[in-house]
């Protein structure tokens, strides 16, 4: 270690007793174990896990809140608990644990949760306080609060009493680690904050969401699924052909939908795409060399089924299944899939079928032009997803 | 008389011997205990070199001998918190309460100067040996015969500090246009050459400003850590330019402070300090 030694000014008169005091002060400064911390403020985070409950975490140097540091001192040497905070500072989990236990009244009393102007009740459910480590340092303990969550609650306001210090409140969006509120409130009572899209939803209600999004997802998102669908009730307006084929498709998207969505499968778009387009053209043009329900056109169709399952799992994965309803949630996308398909059959079977199918131009002058026309559509877009 | 003159000198180079053993025997002691008065206020960054694409952070730390307590990023306590990066300067962005305070992606290839300048605080002395000790510790003797010559009281006067914080990361390889320069601290220390540069220097050369102009006479506390942590202590001169040995490597925390008295009589408080602070870290040489 090198040290080079300050060419300090003014010293010609400093007395031989002033330095006797430094050293003396430096020396008690080396052995004395007073600290002094900067005091950071308390972090409160609110997590909105599951309907009707909530927690709270704060994240605070527990020690500065039981000796009663207070605020306005920039670290704890300024403040006339500074020799209490000290000795908390020295104490092993346990015992401080002890120590706050004594302390877990007062807290309660000075911070809070209001909502909707109705203070929440807050219980401890567990504190979580780090080994001594190094006393130079300041320990940050969590202390783990649960309260109840009125289904309607839509105003949040946070209290933490101003003898504390300052603190900062946080908003974690239900089940996930998106902070989607923060703020640094003065004088110990934060703004209101509204609670819309953070609290969670109930089950139901992520289900019906689902239901919704599967079924635009076909009508009147995705023309190509309905063109696909279109092409299989062409073959034949024959219920027995139809339900063989769509029992088949969908089957197959179920399957690569869910794997899809689990990460085990992932085909680019880039290929799925053009491949689902030319799927549209492989059953438009069978549909037009024959009426018959060949043995392979099922195994066909379910093949293309676990391309357009694919297909769906990129649109899904974009909007985002939350960890929390992954099944409920992919369970109602699918029905509501499910659903929209069963729309498009029988919009096919109201408009067309119900009227003409036994007609013997039905066929002739119906299904081989109509087969022409998505085989084109179905053409045209292979090239346009291929280029 | 002779004799007496004899013994005035005898006595004079005893004293002095003395003055400069304790003074030594202080600082040593001052070193080893790491008891250091106050508290230094500094950027640590999670790694002062980042290959672009990957993303910088940030602690701001306050602590002794490079041993600091994190603080979250908090708008309402600071002035202004920026990275450079050549002609461009942005704001840092974050949520109130994250940590660690600076999560930046580091987009482009050249040097960050990143910087953070604190709003005021207050320190009370109850304790009138808490102000010799950081006057001792951080070469500002001066002060104490000030503040005994303005007739103020041993305890219960104040100051306000303001902290002003530096870091220097460099994104991917560094070339001639990456260099740390003045971007408008109260004091502010500069790098006069990149440390992240290819053939790293033995010593850096730095320069202290205050409000713009250099000042000299101010000590630059070093701080080192390369897997032991060591602090030694240099003197700007008169061009406000000192030269840090880099030998042996590691990250660095430099350190310097601007203590004056408050003039007016009518205010708050007695003095009045700004902080200046840099880090950055240099590869050890391979021999």
């Amino acid at each position: 270690m090198t040290l080079l030694k300050p060419r300090l000014r003014g010293t010609g008169r400093m007395r031989f007793a002033h330095c006797l005091a430094l050293i003396i002060v430096m020396l008690s400064a080396a052995f004395a174990p007073a600290q002094a911390h900067e005091l950071r403020p308390a972090i409160a985070t609110v997590d909105f896990d599951a309907p009707g409950r909530m927690q709270l975490t704060l994240s605070v140097n527990l020690e500065a809140l039981v000796a009663a540091v207070g605020p306005g001192h920039g670290d704890s040497s300024q403040s006339k608990n500074a020799d209490k905070y000290d000795r908390l500072r020295g104490l092993a989990p346990a015992a401080l644990r002890a120590r706050f236990d004594r302390f877990a009244p007062e807290l309660l009393a000075g911070i809070g949760i209001v909502l909707d102007g109705e203070p929440a009740s807050l219980a401890i459910r567990d504190v979580t306080i780090p080994d001594i480590g190094d006393t130079e340092l300041a320990r940050i303990s969590e202390i783990r609060f649960s309260a109840d969550l009125p289904a309607d609650a839509d105003m949040m306001v946070w209290r933490f009493a101003p003898a504390f210090g300052d603190s900062v409140i946080r908003l974690r969006k239900g089940s996930t680690d998106e902070i989607v509120y923060s703020d640094f409130p003065s004088g110990g009572i934060s703004d209101p904050i509204p609670l819309d899209g953070v609290t969670p939803q109930t089950a139901v209600a992520v289900f019906a969401d689902y239901l919704v999004i599967g079924f635009a997802h076909i009508v009147p998102k995705g023309l190509d699924h309905i063109l696909f669908v279109v092409g299989l009730f062409l073959l034949s307006a024959r219920l027995n052909r139809l339900l063989w084929q769509v029992t088949g498709f969908t089957l197959a998207h179920s399957v690569t939908l869910a794997l899809g969505m689990l990460g085990v499968v992932q085909i680019s778009p880039a290929i799925v795409e053009p491949l689902i387009a030319a799927s549209i053209v492989y059953v438009a043009v069978e549909n037009m060399l024959t009426d018959r329900l060949r043995s392979w056109r099922p195994a066909i169709v379910f093949c293309f089924g676990l391309l357009h399952g694919l297909g769906f799992a990129g649109v899904l994965t974009e909007i985002g299944l939350s960890p929390g309803h992954f099944v409920s949630g992919l369970v109602a996308f699918n029905i509501g899939v499910e659903l929209a398909q069963l729309a498009v059959i029988a919009a096919c079977f109201l408009g067309v079928g119900l009227w003409f199918r036994t007609k013997d131009w039905y066929r002739r002058r119906i299904a081989i032009p109509a087969s022409a026309a998505v085989a084109l559509v179905g053409s045209y877009w292979f090239i346009l997803r291929v280029i | 008389m002779p004799r007496v003159k004899i013994r005035h000198l005898r006595y004079n180079l005893l004293a002095a011997v003395n003055r400069g053993l304790l003074f030594s025997l202080v600082l040593v002691l001052g070193v080893i205990s790491g008891q250091a008065a106050a508290h230094e206020f500094w950027i640590e960054p999670e790694s002062h070199r980042v290959a672009p694409g990957e993303a910088i952070r940030a602690d701001l730390k306050v602590g002794k001998m490079l041993k600091g307590d994190y603080f979250p990023y908090l708008k309402k306590r600071f002035l202004s918190y920026r990275v450079t990066v050549g002609a461009r300067t942005v704001d840092v962005q974050n949520y109130e309460g994250a940590s660690p305070s600076l999560d930046i992606t580091a987009d482009q290839p050249g040097l960050r100067i990143i910087t953070y300048h604190s709003t005021a605080d207050r320190l009370v002395y109850r304790d009138w040996q808490k102000f010799l000790t950081y006057a001792e510790q951080e070469g500002m003797m001066w002060a104490v015969e000030a503040h005994k010559a303005r007739g103020l009281p041993e305890s219960g006067f104040s100051e306000i500090y303001s902290r002003g914080a530096k870091a220097l990361v460099q994104v991917g390889k560094a070339d001639a246009a990456d260099r740390d320069r003045a971007v408008g601290l109260p004091l502010e220390l500069i790098a006069g050459e990149n440390p992240f540069a290819d053939k790293t220097p033995t010593e850096l050369p730095v320069q202290l400003l205050w409000r713009g102009q250099p000042i000299g006479d101010t000590q630059i506390s070093i701080f080192r850590n390369n897997g032991t942590i060591t602090r030694q202590i240099v003197r700007t001169d008169a061009t406000g330019r000192a030269m840090i040995p880099l030998n042996g490597g590691g990250r660095f925390l430099l350190n310097a402070i601007h203590l004056q008295p408050v003039a007016a009589s009518d205010a708050k408080d007695d003095w009045e300090s700004h902080w200046a602070s840099l880090t950055f870290a240099v590869t050890a040489k391979s021999q």
